[in-house]
């Protein structure tokens, strides 16, 4: 059973608060304006491989999308990476997958949450093609998922806490003109963006993010019952003690071999995060179990 | 300009969302024509077509020497594939000429099967650079759509993208993306549903843009925000302009675009009719500078119908959420559009008083 988390820079999380995790994912893959970004800075990159590299396994996770004009940088990060000790570096395509296994071979390639992995068929390519383990498209539901499992070789990564990013742009939404030539920061808290009565996302520079955050609790052991054994939190935008109590329940539940979580442990998980959790639109039958004035 | 050296013309791709719409296309000089069949493709079934209008549209296309693809650029569950496949072989053997697909695992598999059927890569995929091209390449393809974001269709980062060994190809009129196609569950994670409606389909991912293409267009509708400070205010903070890239041609063109794509197979017949007719114009007198912005006028306000009639669908698909209007929308829809049309053409101040009315709801922010 692997837990691992995604950190977007060396400074966020201190070592102590990821001592649950066996896996870091580093580097915030959506814009390069965000500073000492490990996934367009090759300094930061070997910065966090530095901090990191002894203690945990790091995975480096390279731009969602970039254009061909930061290619340079993204080959310097991987050049970075490969000469700095990573295990693996994440990407979100396949044309990255192909070019990464080309240039390092020697590096374990997995793919990120944007990679469009929606059937068997894409994981079956991926695994071909040399990635190790994949996050399947947010929006599949269990039953999609299982079949995935079951019909391809690749590892399925489910991501089993922390809100998750449901849009991605190539515009920074608090800088409506495009990417700032100065970032002025904003994203760091976002803004709250409401439709309807309680239709809730978080906006965040390019990303948008959901609301209620993913907490897979209750499932966990009913998938590791069906054969996933890579979770991850995300911890893009949690704090210290988010991450640190996320990773003690996940760790405490995955280590008890499926038995189910204890009410402490929900009640636990469910207090970490002030706007709410759910089950993820993409386990129901129905989409948000917990919207009702759709539209 | 130099007269000596002419820019390359680009193809003209446009929708075929009913037999009309593609009479109205073929007359008006359109290369390409790309339809979907009904469930398949990235469209809400109301403005999809059977597959006996399929055929009609392909024997007709066929008969005059021009080209058909087809749309098969949904993200399809697994177990939905090989009937996928097995669609594209039927209309394979009646004649399309390519294939527009957007799953890497789909497109691996099409290749495959049917080496001699050329594939369209859909913009679903959000090409940006170079290594997804020479991927795209490597499995089978031959055309890829870049993203429809103003940075990617920039004519010196087009340039950057040229010469891997697949073609080139973008739209010239269609919405502007906030976020990247493909990559967006904005909808879906609010609104996603499985429903089973009348295609062949084992379900209909109500709500998703990848899935059904049943989007609820999040990004276009007005909502409240909270920022940071704290402070609230109401508004289509989410909402970009459309892409009407005409006064860029000749640089796109010059830049390596192969072919220039027309979004809309849900506008009415006689609106694709017109802007394919001054599009036409305008790659024919590609070099000629002083015609061009003639053309650039006229597709302009063209443009701005376009505008005014998603807004008008907008409403409607407000109220799709009941079976009533999700089966009476198609009914009223296109005699409106019509309706519309007709008047926007006819009037001047008929359109200036829509257009108005269109831009004072659009850019409303209380703050």
């Amino acid at each position: 059973m692997i837990l691992e988390i995604s950190v977007p820079d060396k400074k966020s999380f201190s070592k102590p608060s990821l001592s649950n995790y066996d896996r870091l994912v580093i580097g915030y893959p959506f814009c390069p304006a965000y500073p000492d970004n490990p996934s367009y800075s090759h300094e930061a990159a070997a910065g966090a491989l530095e901090e990191f590299g002894n203690d945990f396994d790091v995975v480096i996770s390279l731009p969602v999308c970039p254009m061909e004009e930061e290619m340079e940088k993204v080959a310097a990060v991987l050049e970075s990476a490969k000469n700095s000790g990573a295990k693996g570096v994440e990407v979100h395509s396949f044309g990255l997958l192909m070019w990464a296994k080309k240039s390092a071979p020697e590096l374990d390639v997995q793919m990120g949450e944007f990679s469009d992995i929606y059937t068997a068929y894409d994981a079956c390519l991926a695994y071909d093609m040399g990635a190790s383990a994949g996050i399947p498209a947010c929006e599949i539901d269990l039953e999609e998922r299982i079949v995935i499992q079951k019909e391809s070789p690749m590892e399925l990564i489910t991501v089993a806490a922390g809100i998750f990013p449901v849009a991605f742009s190539r515009y920074c939404h608090n800088n409506p003109d495009g990417i700032p030539a100065r970032c002025t920061g904003l994203c760091k808290n976002g803004r709250t963006v409401t439709y309807g009565p309680d239709q809730k996302v978080l906006q965040a520079g390019r990303v948008i993010y959901s609301y209620r955050a993913l907490d897979l609790l209750t499932m966990l052991p009913e998938l590791v019952e069906k054969g996933f054994s890579i979770f991850r939190v995300n911890g893009m935008r949690m704090n210290e003690e988010q991450v640190s109590k996320t990773g003690q329940i996940l760790r405490a539940v995955l280590s008890r071999h499926g038995s189910k979580p204890a009410k402490e442990e929900l009640a636990s998980m469910e207090a970490l995060f002030p706007g709410g959790v759910c089950n993820g639109f993409y386990y129901g039958a129905r989409g948000l179990d917990y919207i009702e004035n759709i539209i | 300009m130099n007269p000596a050296v002419p820019t390359k013309k680009p193809l003209l791709m446009v929708p075929a969302g009913s037999l009309k719409a593609a009479q109205a296309a073929l007359r008006e000089g359109a290369d390409i024509f790309y339809a979907g069949i009904r469930g398949w493709s990235l469209r809400p079934t109301a403005f999809e077509i059977d597959e006996t209008e399929f055929l009609k549209i392909l024997k007709l296309t066929k008969f005059f020497g021009k080209k058909i693809f087809l749309t098969m650029n949904c993200f399809y569950r697994t177990d939905e594939i090989p009937a996928a496949l097995a669609l594209i072989e039927k209309m394979k053997n009646a004649g399309i000429d390519a294939v527009i697909a957007s799953q890497p695992g789909l497109i691996r598999e099409i290749h495959r099967r049917f080496p001699d059927l050329a594939i369209n890569v859909s913009v679903q995929t959000s090409a940006s650079n170079r290594q997804e091209l020479e991927f795209y390449k490597e499995l089978g393809a031959s055309l890829v759509v870049l993203p429809r974001n103003f940075p990617e269709l920039d004519p010196d980062h087009i340039k950057k993208l040229a010469g891997t060994g697949v073609g080139l190809e973008m739209f010239l009129v269609g919405d502007d993306s906030l976020n990247y196609d493909g990559r967006c569950y904005l909808s879906s994670y609010l609104n996603q549903k499985k429903i089973k409606d009348d295609t062949e389909r084992k379900y209909c991912m109500m709500g998703s843009a990848n899935r059904n293409g049943f989007c609820y267009l999040m990004c276009k509708r007005e909502c409240e925000v909270m920022e940071p400070g704290g402070e609230i205010h109401r508004g289509h903070i989410l909402r970009r302009g459309d892409l009407a890239l005409f006064s860029k041609l000749k640089p796109l063109s010059d830049a390596g675009i192969e072919v220039v794509k027309i979004q809309g197979r849900e506008f009415p017949a006689g609106m694709v009719k017109l802007i394919v007719r001054m599009t036409r114009r305008l790659i024919d007198s590609i070099d000629d500078d002083s015609s061009e912005k003639e053309y650039v006028r006229e597709l302009e306000h063209l443009v701005r119908l376009k505008q005014v009639i998603s807004a008008n669908h907008l409403r409607l698909l407000a109220k799709s959420r009941s079976s009533f209007w999700r089966n009476i929308r198609p009914v009223i829809e296109k005699p409106w559009d019509n309706i519309l049309t007709a008047l926007w053409m006819a009037f001047p101040f008929y359109r200036e008083l829509r257009w108005k009315k269109y831009l004072n709801e659009a850019n409303k922010i209380d703050t």
